[in-house]
This record gives structure tokens, C-alpha cells and sequence, in this order.
């Protein structure tokens, strides 16, 4: 009986590193727009790539949330419990760069939870560096031609009325 | 007998197109304020500047003739041409400026995208964009959506003159109330109601989903002119996908099919007379073609099998449809998917719906319901006549608000604007497989920009060849028109042409 257990157990442990070891093989990485653009033979598959963190999280349910990652000008949705979204604290916007994660998860060209969306549900998030601030500095040439141009409006709609008098006398 | 345009003509044209430039300058105010309220400043320096360049430019041009001087057909026509480039060009300005274009050409792409409620767009970095840049891209939508001239008018910027001629020309034919002026303010006043209804709809959704409050707000305002005016833009890199939430997409449905109902149909609802939604050759020629081609892209997507079970591809496939058949252009799928995952049959009813568009007077695009539902009147009406004894006279009568004849003409009306549009598409799609795009893709995108829909294969994009950029901008500009006004326009200025050649050969 002794033997047959030590047999067993001797054959799952060997049949079982494989697999992990597969499993460590089979993380691809890739950018978003790849995921974008439907490599062949990647759905199903465990990705990791890095992004942009941009606009907010979004409620997906009680405990998950949709974060989109913005990689080579392309976002991808991604799933994911909302305590990995906590780690985030900055999302890029007009005045923000986006904190920068790395994503681990598995890639649903058409996912069948999600009504056929292209998404990734993330097993890990990781924070690769914080947002900063985009700088942009008002012009004041801009305004100096925009109240130019806006005086000589006046001053020629002044004409206009004037115009518009002469035809109604 | 060609018309021949004299200087007065010119002057005359110059005057309406100005006015028309001051009045989309004006409009710069809705962006500045939104810009000074979110303290964006660079950006509120941006509208200032193509507020004044375009009012200073705009009020030069009114003052080459005399307020109120009478405008004929030919000039309305031609002044309708010319207001949707001089608009988009006093539009492209602010967005040229706000460094997420890679040039002016890409900035006059959009804004003619957005006035002609396209919705295809050339934007780097959207999802950096500034909060008062996406007003503007947006509002664009409402502008154009509602007509140029509409807007014009209804705000009564000095165009009373040639209000008539100038609505007409514009391809308005809604006689809802007596007055042009009453009618502009009906069609404003019904916008109004699906804008604020939408906008609330959308803005419970965005909070639903954890959106912060005031950005809630502009979102769903945003999405809801987009979807209502059948534009398309988004203020997300990812446009409707962005939300993740199926309410959106059901919500943004029902504003497409407001969007796309004739202005007439809205007024008889309005009115309680909700049979003619029945009985309208238009309303029942547009259901058909929505549920063959639902049908026609429900069988697609199960064969590619890309999509898996029946609410999966129903969602994709019925939101799609309804995108491309409106004109809308939003979409939940990323370009590469339409080749690969939605296929050939699924793709190739996209395309169909966005060739034959939603309904005459309403904000859609393409050939119209309407002139499909007349063509298909007209070919039973031959095949009768072909089978009825020769001294037998066969009529044909359809209903489109009352009871009417067909006639010749209408039938060759019907038939010159579907050939023109075909025409059209094909030669866009063409064009962009002489740049080396597939076949299907360079097609898909030509009747996406002729048809003012905005759905995209990933073919616009700011690399792509500058000659496409203009090909589509024409096409877009000449599908909102529907060629005539632009045919109008080209063929005046080639007569211009020619008589000052002759003028000095013979100096």
C-alpha cells in the first residue's frame, strides 16, 4: 500500500512539473496594441504588458473593477478584483501622466463574461512608476492674436450696422 | 443654360459665408467657457484666438454686400457648399493649436468629421486631450448635426435675407411649421429634449460605474450629442468599449434611432399621430433594411465563430448595425477585429448599413431610407407596367406623410443620388487600395466617410497618406451634402475659371 501511494505520489509530482513549468513558459508579453490588433493564437493566453493607467477605475461589480491601459496609443480594459486598483493613485488626463503598471492576466479577444469585448482579467497588478504632472504653459502670443482679432470684429461689425441703417433708410 | 455668376453674385456669397463664419466663431464661446471654468488655460487661449481670427475673418467677408440682400437658388446653393469648408476651417483652428494634431490637414480633418456628424478622426493622444477640446470636438456634432444653416438661422445671425434659400439648399425640406425660423426653433426644441433626457440616462450611468460627478456630467453630455446627432466621437481613445457596460450601449440605441427618425416623423409623434411611423414608406423601408441586415450579421458572426452564444453575438451585431445603419460610428470593437473576428457576411452588412443610412431630414447619413424605399416602389411599378396590357396606365403610390403618386421625377431624383453615392464609395474604396489597403477595408472606410458614419478599419489614422486624408475630407463634405450643393459649387467655379481664360486670351 506504502509503495503504491509513494508510486503515485512520485507520478503526480512529476507530472505536475511540466505543467508549471509550461505555465511559466506560456506568459507572453506583448504591448496593447498588439492585443489589439488579434495575434493569432493568443486568446486564452497569459499576457503581461505595461501601460498607462488613464481616465479612472471603473465599477465593474461588488468586488471588480476596469482599469484601461494605454500602451503605443492603444487602451486596453482590464478586469480585475478592485484591490489591485487601489495601488493606483494617479490616472492620466490632461493634467496627469497615468501611473505606469505592469498587468499579468489572461487575454479575451471576444470574452464570453464581458458580452464578446476585447479584454485581459488581471491575476497580478504591478506599480512600474508614479504619474507626474504634464506641464502646459498658457501662450500668450494666443491671446494677444485672439483679442487682435476680436477688435477688428467690433470695429467692422460697427461698419455692418451702419450699413444695415443706410439699407433700412 | 448654364448659370453664369457675376461679381454681384460673389459679393453676395462672400456676405452669407461670412456670416456663417462669425456665427461658428460665436460658438467657440461654449469651448472658452468650459475651458475658464476647468481652468484650462492654454486651451481657453486656444477659442480665443479662433474666436477672434474667425469673427475678424468672418465679418470682412459679411461686409463685401449689404445686410439682408436677397439670395437666389443658385447662390444658396453655393453658399451652403462653401459654409461647411469656411465652418470647418475656422473649427480646425482651436484643435490645430492644441498640439494633439499632427498638423492643420489633421485638425480640418475632424472638424469637418465632427461638423458633419462623421465622427472619423485624426486625434493623437486623445485620452490626454483637454476637457474644453472635447467640448468643442463634440459641440461640433450639435452644430453640424442640426445643419449649419439651422443653427444659423435659429439664432438669427443677420440671415434673414435668404433664410429660405439657404435652409432649402442645405437639404432641409421639413415644412413642420409655417415659419423657417419656427421650424429651425421645432428641431432645436425636440434636440433639446433628447439631449437633456440622454444626458441624464447617460450621467446616472457614469456615476453608477464610479465616474466622479462633473465628469459624469459632460461624459454622457458628450456621448449623448454624439449618439443623438449621429456623430460618433468619444472623448475615450477606446469610444464606447471605454464604459464596459451594456445599459451604455442599450441607452446610446436608443438615441441612434432618435437621431435617425425624419424630422416630419418626429413632428407627427409629437402631434400624437404615432400610425404614420406605420405607414411611412420611409419608416417601413428603414426597418426592413435594419432587421435584414441584423439578420445578415447575426448569421455572420455565428459562422466565425469568434463570438460565442446567442446574447454575445445579438450585442455585437445589433449594436453595430444600428451604429453603421444611423450614421452614428461608435463602436465596441477594435479595427483589426472587424476583418478578423467579425468576417466576411457580418462585415459586409456593416457596410451595407452604413451605404444605405438612416432617414431623410434627420442627422443621418447616407442614401436614405426614403430614396431606397421609392427605388424599390419603382421597380414594382415597372414590372407592373411591363406586365399590364399596353393601353392600361399604371400608377403607383406610396406614403410618406400623405398619400402621393410616384413620378418620373421623383424616381430619378431617387435614383441620381443612389448612383452619386455609389459612385462615391467606390471610388474612395479605390483610391484607398491604390495606397495598398485591402480591398474590403479601403471600401469599408470610403462608405464610412461618404456616408457620415465614422466606423473605422483602422485605415484613418494620422499616418496615413495626406491625398487620403483630402479624399476623405471631400467625401465626408460631399455626403453630407448629398453632391449636389458641392456639385453646384464645382461646377460654378469651373465656369469662373473658364471666362477669365477666355477673358485673356481674348485680352
Amino acid at each position: 500500500m506504502r509503495r503504491v501511494f509513494t508510486s503515485l505520489l512520485a507520478i503526480c509530482i512529476l507530472g505536475l512539473l511540466p505543467a508549471t513549468a509550461l505555465a511559466a513558459e506560456t506568459i507572453v508579453d506583448v504591448t496593447p496594441a498588439e492585443m489589439a490588433s488579434v495575434i493569432e493564437g493568443l486568446d486564452g493566453s497569459t499576457v503581461r504588458f505595461s501601460g498607462e493607467v488613464v481616465s479612472e477605475a471603473l465599477r465593474a461589480d461588488e468586488e471588480n473593477v476596469w482599469l484601461n491601459v494605454l500602451g503605443d496609443g492603444v487602451a486596453m480594459g482590464v478586469f480585475m478584483p478592485a484591490e489591485y486598483a487601489e495601488k493606483v493613485s494617479i490616472f492620466g488626463d490632461y493634467r496627469h501622466n497615468g501611473d505606469i503598471v505592469q498587468i499579468v492576466g489572461v487575454y479575451h479577444e471576444a470574452c464570453d463574461e464581458h458580452g464578446g469585448d476585447m479584454d485581459v482579467h488581471a491575476t497580478e497588478l504591478t506599480l512600474v512608476s508614479s504619474g507626474t504632472p504634464r506641464e502646459q504653459p498658457p501662450q500668450a502670443w494666443k491671446g494677444v492674436v485672439g483679442v487682435l482679432g476680436l477688435l477688428f470684429a467690433l470695429l467692422q461689425s460697427r461698419r455692418f450696422r451702419r450699413m444695415k441703417d443706410e439699407v433700412v433708410t | 443654360m448654364w448659370v453664369k455668376l457675376d461679381r454681384r453674385d460673389a459679393r453676395t456669397i462672400a456676405h452669407y459665408t461670412g456670416l456663417l463664419i462669425v456665427g461658428v466663431g460665436l460658438a467657440m464661446v461654449v469651448p472658452l467657457v468650459t475651458a475658464l471654468v476647468l481652468k484650462e488655460w492654454d486651451p481657453a487661449l486656444d477659442y480665443l484666438m479662433g474666436m477672434g481670427l474667425s469673427c475678424a475673418a468672418g465679418m470682412a467677408l459679411a461686409l463685401s454686400s449689404p445686410p439682408n440682400t436677397p439670395l437666389n437658388r443658385t447662390n444658396a446653393l453655393i453658399v451652403t457648399a462653401l459654409a461647411w469648408l469656411a465652418a470647418s476651417l475656422a473649427a480646425a483652428l482651436p484643435l490645430a493649436f492644441s498640439g494633439n494634431y499632427g498638423s492643420y490637414l489633421d485638425a480640418l480633418f475632424d472638424a469637418m468629421s465632427g461638423l458633419t456628424t462623421s465622427g472619423l478622426t485624426l486625434v493623437q493622444d486623445l485620452d490626454h486631450l483637454a476637457m474644453s477640446h472635447n467640448m468643442w470636438r463634440h459641440f461640433t456634432h450639435l452644430i453640424g448635426g442640426q445643419g449649419i444653416v439651422v443653427a444659423a438661422v435659429s439664432i438669427a445671425i443677420g440671415l434673414r435675407g435668404g433664410a429660405m434659400s439657404l435652409y432649402i439648399a442645405e437639404g432641409r425640406d421639413e415644412k413642420i411649421l409655417p415659419n423657417v425660423v419656427h421650424t429651425t426653433r421645432f428641431i432645436w426644441f425636440v434636440t433639446a429634449v433628447y439631449v437633456v433626457l440622454g444626458t441624464v440616462a447617460l450621467t446616472v450611468v457614469n456615476l453608477n460605474l464610479g465616474m466622479e460627478t462633473a465628469r459624469s456630467g459632460l461624459h454622457a453630455f458628450w456621448a449623448t450629442i454624439a449618439t443623438y446627432d449621429t456623430g460618433g466621437f468619444g472623448p475615450q481613445s477606446m469610444n464606447a468599449l471605454y464604459y464596459h457596460s451594456w445599459v451604455f450601449e442599450f441607452i446610446t440605441v436608443i438615441l441612434m434611432i432618435g437621431g435617425t427618425l425624419n424630422f416630419n416623423l418626429h413632428a407627427d409623434v409629437w402631434r400624437g399621430d404615432r400610425k404614420e411611423l406605420f405607414r411611412n414608406i420611409e419608416a417601413r423601408a428603414w426597418g426592413s433594411n435594419v432587421l435584414i441586415l441584423v439578420i445578415f450579421s447575426t448569421i455572420g458572426l455565428a459562422a466565425t465563430t469568434a463570438f460565442n452564444g446567442v446574447p454575445e453575438i445579438l450585442r455585437k451585431g445589433v449594436y453595430h448595425i444600428f451604429s453603421a445603419n444611423t450614421g452614428t460610428g461608435h463602436q465596441t470593437l477594435y479595427a483589426a477585429q472587424w476583418a478578423k473576428d467579425y468576417g466576411g457576411l457580418a462585415m459586409g452588412a456593416v457596410i451595407l448599413a452604413m451605404a444605405f443610412g438612416g432617414m431623410a431630414s434627420s442627422t443621418a447619413g447616407g442614401i436614405k431610407a426614403l430614396r431606397l424605399g421609392l427605388i424599390a416602389k419603382g421597380i414594382v411599378w415597372r414590372v407592373r407596367e411591363s406586365l399590364a396590357p399596353p393601353s392600361a396606365v399604371i400608377k403607383q403610390r406610396f406614403h410618406h406623410l400623405d398619400d402621393r403618386d410616384l413620378t418620373d421625377s421623383l424616381l430619378n431624383s431617387a435614383f441620381m443620388v443612389f448612383i452619386l453615392y455609389m459612385f462615391s464609395y467606390i471610388t474612395g474604396g479605390l483610391i484607398g487600395a491604390a495606397y495598398g489597403y485591402p480591398i474590403g477595408d479601403a471600401l469599408f472606410e470610403s462608405v464610412s466617410a461618404a456616408a457620415n458614419v465614422g466606423l473605422s478599419t483602422g485605415i484613418t489614422n494620422p499616418a496615413m497618406p495626406a491625398l487620403l486624408k483630402i479624399v476623405y475630407i471631400v467625401q465626408m463634405w460631399a455626403g453630407r451634402l448629398e453632391f449636389v450643393a458641392l456639385l453646384a459649387l464645382f461646377a460654378s467655379l469651373a465656369i469662373a475659371l473658364r471666362r477669365r481664360r477666355a477673358g485673356r486670351r481674348s485680352a
